[in-house]
């Protein structure tokens, strides 16, 4: 059982919420890469994700542009429980950080900063196959809800603050979720790993005016990467994130500078504290982006995780 | 192994949920009392000066002007016998443009969500400013903002309505809005805005998708009047807070209406094809009115009266006995009806 909670661990990554980019903005599912969790067992995780939102595209070209600059820090508390045999349960808790700055033409800088109780995240998750020690092998499906616990209607200075700035989204959010690994591939402690998750966005409405309901695009986020288990205190993981965003709409239409494509490289290191505790580092690092209009959009990631695993 | 739990829970967890109030921290200070309901203005996203105004534009002349298609609209406007262009594919990005010609300083502001120009005097009680973009809209147009005293304008209310100005009107200035087709027959050696503007945008690209023919709107107005497409372009005269509207589909076959309106004689001169409308009080400096007729065929000359002079699109006289005098500009613009409608809802549309 132990070797299956270290396999799992090497493989995760906590990022539930993590794209909090200008396509959105608000603390978005953005990706699941967790596996699921063996009965009995518990799993606790504490994660910080660092996102800079600095670089300005205009479809897929850059301009060379530094006068604004986002930033979104998200703490994310995860508890993952097997409830049965072949199936488990993923609870997500945030704490969002959301800064905006912008140079001034006259020096300085304008700066809001927004924090909060973010959305949370209750996801249920089935092993078709289970993994085992043998051939490494699991195929996993799930769905769940993402609910709007963050504050969607903060103020300053009177005035309602941009969605996009918001701690949370304020809408009800589905998510579907497919999660396939194989292991010892080449004989070789490596594992291959790929994930599917759709989310259908819910509307809020943070005007409170009729017929000015908000919802922010759905989501796809394809991922397939390697994870190399060693004997040594670190391990490593190599992925390739694919997402999707579709354009917000508002009373009908497509929002403008909304939605667009990314792909990720995304490098992770696992450092094992002993059988049952793990610190990951990770990052996102993008190689190609797409955007639909002109978009502040992520320029890097990085994660800090720790995780901890007990059989109950 | 328990206890390692409960000091995680207790040593990790329970600070971060103590400091877990929601917060905001804005360098930006704001009066709260506006002249406007301070709960219908809204933070557009990109922040204070997050569109950056320009405060030195360059010119060229119009054939150096690359990224104008045909159908593009232009705001002109003359200053001591100079004329000059303001691109909505700059405007559209940048929405403010401070100039200056000899010692008459003046901002182009510009909404590309309402699709209004108002040029105004930037000299605020003797002192020469700039204005720049708060990010802030009031019936989901342009909140400028006076750099003199960061108090904030609403462009389509034309008055300070926030800060120490509060309750202070535009000094207006005359603008009229065409097409680049029509600009380069009416003013060919004019000096336009040109892309070297010191930021790195695509001229070329609209930055609001099909938001000039769709029906959208990104923010909640006042008022919503279904009688005309929301994003029709509509002249409107503004004459003690109301206002006349005039469709360009009164200018097809007919370019010149002679109205007397609350108590004034208008003279309205527009193209459907040419794609202007311009408005004047017919009525001179010392009480004299001419009758006009339409000179076709003569742009920039539009209007030629009964004593012989002939009038051009800013209303001078550049030829005849009257030679330099002008007829006085309606307080008037270009604006989408739907943001007519929000600011003025008891419009009337001349028919």
């Amino acid at each position: 059982m132990k070797k299956i909670i270290l396999i799992l661990i090497l493989l995760l990554e906590s990022n539930l919420f993590g794209q909090a980019c200008c396509t959105a903005g608000t603390p978005l599912l953005s990706s699941l890469e967790t596996s699921s969790t063996p009965f009995q067992n518990l799993q606790i995780g504490l994660s910080y994700r660092y996102n800079s939102i600095a670089s300005i595209y205009i479809n897929d070209s850059q301009l060379d542009e530094n006068s604004r600059e986002r930033l979104s820090q998200t703490l994310i508390f995860q508890i993952d429980y097997g409830i049965w045999r072949n199936v488990s349960i993923t609870a997500l808790f945030s704490y969002v950080q959301h800064e905006r700055i912008v140079l001034s033409p006259l020096g300085g800088e304008n700066l809001l900063d927004t924090k909060g109780i973010g959305d949370a995240l209750l996801l249920v998750k089935y092993n078709v196959i289970p993994l085992n020690i043998l051939d490494e092998m699991e195929f996993s499906v799930g769905g769940g809800v993402k609910v709007p616990f963050g504050e969607s209607q903060l103020t300053s200075n009177g005035l309602l603050i941009p969605a996009d700035m918001q701690p949370g989204s304020g809408s009800w959010d589905f998510l579907g979720w497919l999660y396939f690994s194989k292991g010892r591939l080449f004989d070789l402690p490596l594992t291959v790993v790929s994930n599917l998750s759709y989310r259908i966005n819910g509307t809020n409405n943070r005007f409170e005016v009729e017929g000015f309901d908000y919802k922010f695009g759905n989501e796809t986020i394809a991922q397939v990467g390697l994870a190399y288990k060693t004997d040594f205190i670190s391990d490593y993981s190599l992925f390739l994130r694919y997402r999707n965003a579709q354009a917000d709409i508002s009373r009908g239409f497509q929002i403008p500078n909304t939605g667009g494509d990314w792909v990720y490289l995304v490098p992770g290191i696992n450092f094992k504290i002993d059988n049952s505790k793990t610190v990951r580092l990770s990052g996102e690092i993008p190689l190609y982006i797409n955007v639909n209009g002109t978009q502040l959009t992520t320029s890097f990631t990085t994660t800090l995780a720790f995780y901890y695993s007990i059989n109950l | 192994m328990k206890h390692f739990i409960y000091k995680f829970l207790l040593l990790i967890i329970f600070p971060i949920l103590v400091s877990c109030q929601d917060s905001v921290n804005d360098t930006e200070l704001i009066d709260e009392e506006w002249l406007i309901p301070a709960s219908e203005v809204y933070d557009g996203g990109p922040g204070k000066d997050g569109i950056p105004a320009i405060t030195k534009p360059n010119f060229v002349e119009n054939n150096s002007i690359d990224f104008m298609k045909e159908d593009d609209l232009i705001i002109g406007i003359t200053v001591d016998g100079e004329v000059r262009g303001y691109p909505h594919p700059i405007l559209d990005w940048h929405e403010i443009i401070n100039d200056q010609i000899n010692e008459k300083y003046f901002t182009i502001t510009y909404c590309p969500l309402t699709g209004s120009t108002i040029g105004i005097n930037r000299e605020l009680d003797g002192n020469v400013t700039t204005f720049g973009v708060s990010g802030l809209l009031y019936n989901s147009n342009l909140i400028p903002y006076d750099r003199a005293t960061n108090s904030n304008w609403s462009q389509m209310r034309m008055e300070c309505v926030n800060g120490e100005l509060s309750g202070k009107d535009f000094d207006f200035i005359s603008t009229f809005e065409t097409d680049w087709k029509t600009w380069k027959t009416l003013f060919p050696n004019a000096l336009v805005v040109s892309s070297n503007t010191g930021y790195e945008r695509r001229y070329t690209h609209y930055p609001y998708g099909s938001y000039k023919s769709d029906e959208a709107l990104y923010f909640p107005i006042t008022n919503v009047n279904n009688n005309l497409s929301l994003k029709e372009r509509v002249h409107g005269i503004i004459e003690d807070n109301k206002v006349y509207a005039f469709r360009f589909n009164l200018f097809e076959g007919n370019n010149l209406l002679q109205k007397h309106i609350g108590g004034n004689n208008y003279l309205i001169v527009g193209s459907k094809e040419d794609n202007f409308i311009v408005s004047f009080y017919n009525t001179l400096g010392e009480g004299i009115e001419l009758n006009f007729e339409f000179v076709e065929d003569s742009l920039p000359i539009i209007l030629k009266d009964n004593e012989g002079n002939k009038w051009d699109i800013f209303g001078y006289a550049v030829e005849g006995s009257r030679k330099g005098q002008r007829l006085t500009p309606t307080k008037s613009l270009i604006a989408y009806w739907f943001a007519w409608g929000a600011f003025y809802p008891d419009i009337s549309i001349i028919k």
